[in-house]
């Protein structure tokens, strides 16, 4: 299957990265956030000061104690942070020594997908949540291209690790027995597999060629219960299921304005990007963005399904006369309706009356205009181009938490 | 073209974004405006110079009013508003009811909605309906030919630009066409007004009193290319001021309803396909 996407946009935000991996610099200390889950009461399991190896169980859902997350890292648990709201924010260890945890890989996939953690790599669609241990997708859809600005290739990366993404590939046939759709840039060298629960399709054009839901959309998903995954993840399960041992590797692009080299670099899940970024960065003030320009998030650690990292440099403070700036307090900038929209949205949703009904809070008009279909990073796009600088993924987000109440 | 690849980050997201802010929309659009300005300013001289200067201390006096109320910017949207108002009311209307038609036009065209981009009319457009509805036998100003070669730099560069739609230009020639064709009055070249184009970029595209989704631009222009030939009547001269801003007029109020059609329309298929 090959699909073309016509609509979309590729942003130049600066030099793009080298497709080679390089080793990054020394990890002190990783964290797990709670910010990269949605909907999710957290249980911590561990205490300050505990020694913990990859694989153990920091904290699980309370209302699924099924679903644990699982340290990234060996080391010593040294911070414990909690949201306003007493949910847990983040878990910080400091790294120390190399010792994973043995899972018995005979178990059912499914157990042990679970136990380990990596059950977490999963998102639904629609929602974007965890899914329930229970539950089972009409389809699993693997995500293995990235068309965000200054994204690494995956088919450079998987050139490295074939045989663990292949394993992985196997093991969610296994889990499922329903389809698994592999969406690839088309080009991409790839070795496919003949396992007829394993399907492939080739997606070219320009950012979000590369989301899964554009792929969806094209692969006449839209409105199914789907789960999708990123293909490090993919990887991780094949590698757990090849040795029995979690892997904490992860290849991410450091790309951005402020990076003096930007390539692949190989680090840990939920690294501290201060570390890695030792050494790399050109002089002056910076923000770090985890993820991509579009849809990231200004963090410290790497994201726990975030596969780049892009600095910025710090917006500085511009003082512009009173005339002319909004003062505090004023209403929201309007929203110019000009054609630029329809040209970056894929499916066929009507993008002006979509974020008129979520600038509004109207989520069920938003829900009858197909917010269903899209997660935060489809309308990315949307946010930057409108003039009002709206961000319309925080916006769907709280439309989707609303529906998903609801239903 | 550096104007296109300027990139703004921000602290919090979208931390990058497109460098087309309302403000420097306001702003390219008033550049563009500028050479068709100077070619009737030198046509017609002082006495529209002076009709320039009234809109835009009208326009100025009533967004210094409403942006203190509503603390928000200044912007230069009603700079805008008032130079195309100047335009097409001419130099011959008393200043008594340029000031009371501009200000009726910003008031009740705009601001009740609140401010640019809020509402779904054209605060010119309003205004000059109202002259031309209240005092009978006000005709709008027909610039020259000049006019028309003035406007055409701006028109390639927004269209270009995505700031206005090719598809309401499109549809509308088609319908002044088409509608042309079917009432037996062929469009001939002789009737194309010096008007024609900048009316078209700067009132028939305005995003903000034009249907916002693809399909409703296409109704919209076939609209006003329809609607134009029904306030021709009189003149027989739809691409005339005259017939061209009543149409756009009728056209903007219905620009919600079709924009509601369409939305209905795109829920429907959906639904289907979704099934």
């Amino acid at each position: 299957m090959d699909f073309t996407i016509r609509q979309g946009l590729d942003i130049s935000v600066s030099e793009a990265p080298r497709q080679i991996i390089e080793d990054g610099s020394k990890i002190s200390c990783v964290a797990l956030s709670g910010r990269d889950f949605h909907n999710i009461r957290f249980e911590t399991l561990v205490e300050l000061g505990d020694q913990v190896a990859i694989g153990e169980p920091l904290f699980r859902d309370r209302n699924r104690p099924e679903i644990i997350f699982s340290a990234p890292a060996s080391g010593v648990v040294s911070k414990i942070n909690h949201t306003h709201r007493r949910n847990l924010a983040s878990i910080v260890i400091i790294c120390k020594g190399v010792s994973a945890i043995s899972f018995d890989i005979t178990k059912e996939v499914q157990t042990v997908l679970l136990e380990s953690g990596l059950w977490t790599a999963f998102k639904t669609r629609p929602f974007g949540l965890i899914p329930d241990p229970d539950a089972s997708a009409q389809a699993i859809l693997v995500t293995a291209m990235d068309s965000n600005p200054l994204a690494a290739d995956p088919a450079i990366i998987l050139q490295t690790v074939q045989e663990s993404f292949a394993r992985g590939l196997e093991v969610l046939a296994e889990l499922n027995q329903t389809q698994i759709l592999v969406c690839h840039g088309a080009g991409s060298q790839f070795v496919k597999h003949q396992n007829k629960h394993i399907r492939y399709a080739a997606f070219s054009g320009k950012h979000p060629a590369g989301l899964p839901g554009t792929h969806l959309n094209r692969l006449g998903l839209s409105g199914r219960y789907v789960w999708q995954i990123g293909y490090e993840d993919v990887i991780s399960i094949g590698h757990l299921f090849l040795t029995g041992q979690l892997s904490n590797e992860r290849i991410i692009s450091v790309a951005g304005p402020m990076v003096q080299n930007p390539r692949l670099l190989r680090t840990q899940r939920g690294a501290n990007l201060i570390d890695l970024l030792d050494g790399e960065l050109k002089d002056g003030a910076f923000s770090i963005i985890s993820g991509s320009i579009l849809s990231g998030r200004a963090s410290t650690y790497l994201g726990h399904y975030d596969k780049q990292v892009t600095v910025l440099p710090k917006p500085e403070n511009k003082s512009r006369t009173r005339f002319l700036s909004q003062p505090e307090g004023a209403i929201a900038a309007p929203i110019l309706p000009s054609e630029v929209f329809e040209t970056v949205m894929p499916q066929n949703i009507l993008p002006i009356p979509l974020m008129r009904a979520l600038a509004v809070g109207d989520w069920e008009a938003a829900q009858k205009l197909g917010c269903l279909d899209l997660l935060e990073e489809d309308v990315a796009l949307l946010s930057y181009l409108c003039s009002s600088g709206t961000d319309y993924s925080a916006l769907l987000r709280l439309a989707l938490d609303n529906l998903e109440k609801e239903m | 073209m550096k104007l296109f690849f300027l990139k703004h980050y921000f602290p919090n997201p979208p931390y990058l974004r497109n460098a087309w802010s309302s403000q420097r929309i306001a702003f390219v659009t008033l550049l563009c405006l500028l050479p068709p300005l100077g070619v009737a300013l030198l046509d017609k001289g002082i006495a529209l110079f002076m009709v320039v200067i009234l809109s835009i201390v009208v326009a100025f006096c009533w967004q210094v009013i409403f942006s203190f109320v509503r603390k928000r910017r200044l912007g230069l949207e009603w700079l805008v508003t008032a130079i195309i108002f100047a335009l097409f009311v001419g130099e011959t209307v008393p200043y008594w009811q340029i000031i009371l038609g501009l200000s009726f036009g910003i008031v009740i065209g705009e601001q009740i909605f609140g401010g640019r981009g809020f509402g779904f009319l054209n605060p010119a457009i309003v205004a000059l309906i109202f002259l031309a509805f209240s005092f009978s036998g006000t005709t709008f100003a027909e610039p020259s030919p000049w006019f028309a070669i003035a406007t055409m730099t701006a028109a390639i560069f927004l269209v270009t630009a995505r700031l206005i739609s090719w598809r309401i230009i499109v549809g509308l020639l088609v319908g002044l066409i088409g509608v042309g064709l079917l009432s037996g009055k062929a469009l001939q070249i002789e009737m194309l007004s010096g008007s024609f184009i900048f009316i078209i970029v700067f009132l028939a595209c305005d995003p903000v009193s034009s249907a916002s989704t693809n399909l409703g631009r296409w109704i919209n222009g076939l609209l006003i290319g329809g609607l134009a030939w029904v306030f021709a009547q009189t003149t027989g001269m739809p691409t005339q001021a005259d017939a061209l801003i009543p149409a756009i007029f009728l056209a903007s109020i219905f620009s919600p309803l079709i924009d509601t059609l369409v939305v209905l329309q795109n829920i429907y298929v959906r639904r289907r396909s979704d099934a």
